[in-house]
């Protein structure tokens, strides 16, 4: 098996979450509790977080013509629709990953998260949930890109 | 007299709270907090809350004037996820 070469451990209560720190187009850089999702096809972010990294389309309110890189997606019990963008970078700890698709879409508050980690960043982690210790571990198996 | 990052004054500045005093502190509503200290695996466990919110894109909005900050959600949903 390869080594890895990060690692980030963490301890969580009910759902699995860690801080991811995000560096989008125009080098503004913020940092999250994100949800880990690995049922989700892409990563979350709100999409005026999105607006203010550099990437001015995910605000398009425009219903007749939306922005090519529109995607519509189904959720568990509905459709739904978001703009996805190339996030410039994604750390995680000392994980390290560059050009990770996020989709700007803004989930319901109520939810407590605004950003998930689905599975365009998480295919690049060695990833171990533990629901009966309330353990994560995530590992980058191949040098940063 | 010191000078912070963001130009105010130390004295002005929020004191720094571990984010479990922050959670208890700011329950449900979201916080932007500069980030003061880290754990070894990079994470973020100490910090000065520089805005509060309940509403998170409000939040978004009072936030544009700082440089890099962390945002969460001090509090649980009350409803069951199905995500």
């Amino acid at each position: 098996m390869i080594p890895p070469t990060a690692v980030v451990e963490r301890c969580f209560s009910k759902y699995p979450t860690v801080f991811t720190r995000l560096r989008g187009r125009n080098d503004t850089a913020m940092e999250y509790q994100a949800l880990i999702a690995p049922t989700a096809d892409y990563c979350v972010l709100p999409k005026v977080d999105a607006f203010n990294m550099g990437y001015p389309e995910a605000a398009s309110v425009d219903t007749r013509v939306p922005a090519p890189n529109t995607l519509t997606f189904a959720s568990h019990n509905s459709y739904g629709r978001g703009t996805l963008i190339k996030m410039a970078q994604v750390d995680v700890g000392s994980i390290s990953v560059k050009d990770v698709e996020f989709l700007a879409f803004d989930l319901l508050q109520t939810v407590g998260y605004d950003v998930i980690l689905g599975r365009s960043l998480l295919r690049h982690v060695r990833l171990e949930l533990d629901f009966v210790e309330g353990r994560l571990r995530m590992e980058r198996v191949t040098p940063s890109q | 007299m010191a000078v912070g990052a963001m130009g105010a004054t130390d004295e002005a500045r929020p004191e720094a709270l571990s984010f479990s005093e922050i959670r208890e502190r700011y329950k449900d509503r979201w916080v932007a907090v500069e980030v003061t200290e880290r754990d070894r695996n990079s994470q973020p466990v100490k910090g000065r809350v520089v805005e509060n919110e309940i509403d998170r894109y409000t939040l978004a909005d009072k936030t544009a004037k700082y440089g890099e900050v962390c945002i969460f959600y001090a509090g649980e949903s009350s409803f069951r996820l199905l995500m």
